[in-house]
């Protein structure tokens, strides 16, 4: 044995392997060589003659020389089976532009989505949920809230009073118009400091475009010592932002509600026409008013309203707010519904698009 | 609440240069906001006075003629049909490129100089619709608008001839500001926020009469609470005609119609100085004594009035009027008597302004469906002592464009004197709600810019309400707003809430509806939304015979009822759908109420749903009870669903194919097929299977997720197939099966009847699973407890086991 045999035995092997033309002949090969009882057993048995330095030596060389010839029967390997399998796209044809088999798909509603979409945003900065009676005396829904009894709210073209005896503390029984009714229900509780939101199906006698005589609001109360307007805006701030996008602007305006002092409008910046109140032709925009969408009423929570709820105004300050869930979903962008009641109306072509 | 205001008319009372778009941008940041804004000629362009210098009859139209117009130092030839076109009349021409709307309809055309029957025209010569000015110049059909009363030079812009380059505001006025809903109240909020002079003043009373001339007007106030006060004067020697041009382009502005100067006095005060008047003709009034008399009182029983729209009103009780010695003459502060009311031949004018209770007049206007200008601003709660300023001024306004005469001072009937409201102030309070500190003394000067006074009272402050906010400010936190919002609530910086976690659990009905919603959306199904309210014919159609809340107004019989239970109109649902979905599943998660005596109705959050499709084995039944049955696992819910009779009241189940749902041997909901027949009063052709369940008392036996080990041996599978009756039931056969110790797991994977099979028999067939968990079982001891359980069936059930 010596070296150049070695290599001319290397030589051989690593260029017939190539030539295999299928995984038998391949087998063939490598049995051939590097079997139980190939060839390279056959010189490494001749080692036992050589001296303790030549078997180093030759050690070596034989150990790179079976190597080299199993890396290239595993090349061909891959190679063969490839070809093979390349076939498998011709006998396991199917036709894959058909459509998938899909599992059964349901659908939650679009207020749904919106609730669930609007809670997150308001845990995301502590705030938790309660749910109070939909139905509830006129003391929850009017008269705890700083309205007057002659408040036009409280007259029945406004308000659905439900066919009850009236209770002599707690008057009628009333399908709460807003979620508002949860205020004092809330204070009541005990709990300080207060960060609910109340999102409850609300009631009122009208129905249009954009009014439906059964509707959604969320209600969110923040009461502990030195809430202030800076706080709202923090939080409406973040509510815009995490809703419809960080590149909305907020604006507060006055308005007026029995329940808050100061009350003000919550605005945010069209996203039609970027909050400047025209197009880009120069034409004012139609959908916004000088460039502001109002989202909802909001403000601090009137004194008499925290003494309803036991609370002591010297010591404690609170915001509260109350939009339709409805119209913020609405409102979004991309979301064009022109007829709120059809989000009633249960027409599953309409519902499984969510 | 909204108003139209006219700039210049705002910019009489308030010093200010702004442009209109920043003037609106200020305003609404801290007060009444600007809703929209339009400049008032817009659409005048390319509009100019002409004067008609000769008229020449068109060579091939009876009816159209040639008028030589003057538009500037040439003329132009306009081919017109104008029926009242003269020579030497001033007219409005349209040029080339001017918008116009042929006949006032349509969409505003772009004029182009063309042919008229073969006769060149350079242009058109208006009718007042066709350039929009149609209720400043009402005018009968193919007559052309005559501005001959303009002392312009032709070839003005009809726009500045008419002065009308002003921008008309849209702005929101809250309920509680009507002070703020006119001209001066607007201005007033205007000086205060952009820190300008408030240029109003009051007009005088007249001045002295001499005393054989003055008309005594007797007034009673009857129903002082209705009415605390009422002012009275009397103008004679009046001239009823159109008003005056600035006067009517003012109300054209703002969308009132100009009627007589005498009545677009009483809109113009309004509109200026926000307290609403009435004029009557004083000759047709009724007097006492010979004097002129009014009496504010409540309407008699059985009193009718013929109101200015012409209508008769049947007044009641409540209603107050004003009356003359006989009868009413006007339905107080909603619209005055057709009878009583000015007219062309008026001389005398008795001009009223009175403060009325708003809750009466919200009360009246709604009653009789009768909303006016007038009603909407009484409603919101006027001063009393907003009727001098505004009664002198109409009295100053009925010289100067009627050539009346004062012939009565200004009368004066109040029910109590004056107190202006006065509150404590505590600036410390104001920095508190606001969230940021100012200095007191800007505080204090914004307060006194609005109006109101303030004097110091040891730490705190005194404020005392100007009297045109005597009804909105009620406690001194209302100051706060005043402050804040003058301070700009885009100068209060945004802040997070920084205080401590409300740490309270989410309330657990509000967790379980939201699994519940998604666990039912994964299982395919598609959530509703339908209506609290339901009609009781669609309980009726459903069977459904409870008690329910009854809704005193509902908006329609549609929305008459609460709905006791979500079945009925998951039912409708399913009728509305079916045709373009044969087949479906839908659920919905809402309150059903049920009344109770002497305390809230009973609200209860209720989960139902429905399958529908074709049945013909209870397929549907199988859909709705496996929903059930893995909503259950899911949670672990310690309940049953058990045959059951049907309850009283609620009898639309399908007898055959309905089982309860129940916790602590109660029934919590149902799961089953609803009864053919009731499928057809819906009008629902195919079968229909629902589910329905109270969720918080399925909820409540919800058991903590516990952990199973797995089995450390491995199991025996063994398959087994038998003839049993028809009738036999799984929960039989499951309670032999549970008694066999090895038997681990069994599920039953094929149910048949037919060939091979006797009639009135069925073969189930189940998979085993044998195992012991504390060693490998073998081959024998499966086979053992197989054949054990094999013999159990037949000697329990009298099964013909056929594969064991």
């Amino acid at each position: 044995m010596n070296v150049q045999e070695i290599q001319k035995w290397q030589d051989e092997a690593v260029s017939q392997v190539p030539k295999a033309q299928d995984l038998a002949a391949l087998e063939a090969l490598e049995i051939k060589y590097l079997g139980r009882k190939g060839e390279i057993v056959r010189f490494f048995e001749e080692m036992k003659n050589l001296s303790i330095d030549d078997r180093k030596t030759f050690g070596e060389m034989l150990n790179g020389a079976k190597a080299a010839v199993a890396d290239a029967v595993a090349r061909r390997r891959v190679e063969l089976e490839r070809g093979a399998l390349g076939k498998l796209g011709e006998t396991e044809w199917v036709d894959t532009t058909q459509p998938g088999v899909r599992p059964a798909e349901g659908h939650l509603h679009l207020v749904t989505h919106a609730m669930r979409e609007i809670t997150r945003i308001f845990e995301r900065i502590g705030f938790y949920r309660v749910r109070y009676p939909e139905v509830d005396w006129d003391w929850y829904a009017f008269e705890s809230l700083n309205m007057p009894k002659d408040h036009p709210a409280r007259d029945e073209w406004e308000t659905f009073f439900i066919d009850a005896p009236e209770d002599p503390k707690r008057g009628k029984i009333v399908l709460t118009p807003h979620t508002s009714n949860g205020q004092v229900r809330e204070m009541e509780s005990g709990r300080m400091p207060i960060r609910m939101i109340n999102i409850a199906k609300c009631y009122r006698r009208q129905s249009d475009v954009s009014h439906a005589p059964m509707f959604h609001q969320f209600e969110g109360l923040y009461i502990d010592r030195n809430v202030s307007l800076a706080h709202l805006k923090g939080v409406f701030d973040h509510f815009v932002h995490s809703f419809f996008g960080q590149n909305r602007k907020t604006r507060l305006r006055t308005h007026h509600f029995r329940f808050t002092e100061p009350s003000v409008e919550l605005d945010i910046s069209c996203d039609i026409c970027g909050g400047t109140g025209r197009r880009a032709g120069g034409e004012k925009c139609r959908m916004c008013k000088m460039g502001w969408l109002e989202l909802g009423g909001a403000g601090m929570v009137n004194h008499n309203v925290l003494r309803a709820g036991k609370i002591d105004p010297k010591k404690y300050s609170g915001f509260a707010f109350g939009w339709g869930v409805e119209r913020t979903m609405m409102m979004r962008s991309g979301l064009r519904i022109d007829d709120i009641r059809i989000l009633y109306k249960n027409d599953l072509r309409f519902l499984r698009q969510f | 609440m909204n108003i139209e205001l006219p700039y210049s008319w705002i910019k009489e009372f308030v010093r200010t240069k702004l442009s209109p778009e920043e003037f609106a941008a200020r305003l609404s940041l801290s007060g009444p906001s600007v809703d929209r804004w339009r400049k008032m000629g817009e659409g005048l362009d390319g509009v100019v006075v002409g004067e008609v210098s000769a008229i020449e009859n068109h060579p091939d139209a009876d009816r159209l003629r040639i008028a030589k117009t003057r538009v500037g130092k040439s003329d132009t030839t306009i081919v017109c049909g104008g029926s009242n076109l003269r020579v030497g009349m001033k007219v409005a021409v349209a040029l080339p490129g001017a918008a116009v709307r042929w006949h006032g309809e349509g969409e505003p055309v772009v004029l182009q100089k063309t042919k008229v029957r073969g006769v060149v025209s350079e242009g058109m010569i208006c009718a007042a619709n066709e350039i929009g000015l149609f209720d400043a110049f009402p005018h009968e059909e193919r007559e052309i608008l005559d501005l001959s009363f303009l002392s312009v030079a032709p070839g003005t812009p009809l726009a500045e001839a008419l002065e009308l380059d002003d921008t008309i505001f849209e702005i929101e006025v809250t309920s509680n500001r009507p002070d703020a809903f006119c001209a001066v109240g607007m201005a007033r909020e205007a000086a205060a926020v952009l820190d300008a002079p408030f240029l109003w003043k009051p007009a005088s009373p007249p001045g002295p009469i001499p005393s054989d001339e003055v008309e005594t007007v007797e007034i009673q106030l009857e129903a002082p609470k209705l009415c605390p006060r009422y002012q009275a004067a009397v103008v004679k020697n009046v001239q009823v005609k159109p008003s005056p041009w600035w006067m009517q382009k003012r109300l054209i502005a703002v969308g009132l119609r100009p009627i007589s100067n005498i009545v677009d006095i009483t809109n113009y005060v309004m509109l200026e100085t926000g307290q609403p008047l009435h004029a009557f003709d004083a000759d047709r009034l009724e007097k006492k004594n010979g004097k002129y008399f009014l009496a504010a009182r409540e309407a008699k029983k059985g009193e009718k009035i013929l109101a200015l729209d012409g209508k008769e009103y049947d007044l009641t009780a409540g209603m107050l009027v004003i009356a003359d010695a006989k009868r009413p003459a006007a339905i107080a502060g909603v619209m005055g008597g057709e009878k009583t009311g000015v007219t062309r031949d008026t001389t005398t004018v008795i001009f009223e302004a009175a403060t009325f209770d708003p809750v009466s007049i919200r009360r009246t206007a709604r009653k009789l469906n009768l909303p006016s200008d007038s009603s909407l601003r009484f409603e919101k709660g006027l001063s009393t002592e907003s009727t001098t300023a505004a009664l002198a001024r109409a009295v100053e306004l009925a010289q100067k464009i009627s050539g009346g005469a004062p012939a009565s001072p200004l009368y004066d009937r109040r029910a109590k004197p004056y107190r202006a409201p006065v509150f404590s102030w505590d600036p410390k309070d104001t920095i508190r709600a606001m969230g940021v500190a100012t200095p007191v003394a800007n505080m204090k000067k914004m307060l006194q810019k609005l109006g109101f006074s303030v004097r110091a009272a040891g730490k705190t402050f005194k404020v005392t309400v100007p009297y045109w906010r005597d009804h909105d400010i009620e406690a001194s936190q209302d100051l706060d707003e005043e402050v804040a919002r003058l301070y700009g609530y885009h100068n209060i910086p945004a802040k997070l809430p920084d205080s401590d976690l409300a740490e309270w659990p989410d309330q657990t009905e509000l967790l379980w509806e939201d699994r519940l919603r998604e666990f039912f959306r994964g299982a395919g199904f598609t959530e509703t939304y339908s209506n609290s309210f339901v009609s009781r014919d669609l309980l009726k159609k459903a069977m459904w015979d409870v008690p329910v809340l009854v809704v005193q107004n509902p908006l329609s019989e549609d929305l008459a009822v609460m709905r006791p239970s979500l079945v009925p109109s998951i039912l409708q649902v399913v009728a509305d759908n079916e045709i373009e979905n044969p087949t479906g599943s839908i659920f919905e998660a809402a309150n059903t109420y049920m009344p109770r005596k002497g305390e809230l109705p009973y609200e209860g959050l209720m989960l139902g749903g429905a399958v529908w499709g074709e049945s013909p084995n209870g397929e549907l039944f199988f859909q709705a009870k496996g929903v059930i049955e893995a909503m259950m696992k899911q949670w672990n819910i310690d309940a049953q669903i058990k045959p059951s009779e049907l309850k009283k009241g609620q009898t639309l189940g399908h007898p055959g194919r309905r089982m309860s749902i129940m916790v602590d041997g109660e029934e919590i909901g149902i799961v089953g097929e609803i009864h053919p027949t009731v499928l057809e009063r819906f009008g629902i052709k195919h079968r229909v299977a629902v589910f329905n369940f109270a969720v918080m008392n399925l909820v409540s036996k919800a058991q903590p997720m516990t952990y199973e080990p797995l089995p450390q041996f491995p199991p025996v599978r063994r398959d087994i197939s038998f003839i049993v009756s028809e009738r036999t039931a799984y929960d039989e056969i499951v309670g032999i099966m549970r008694r066999e110790e090895l038997l681990r797991r069994f599920e039953l994977f094929d149910v048949y009847r037919g060939e091979g099979i006797p009639a009135g028999q069925k073969s189930l067939a189940f998979h085993l699973s044998f195992a012991d968990p504390s060693r490998t079982l073998t081959s024998e001891e499966a086979d053992r407890a197989l054949s054990s359980l094999a013999t159990e069936l037949k000697k329990k059930l009298g099964a013909d086991v056929r594969e064991a």
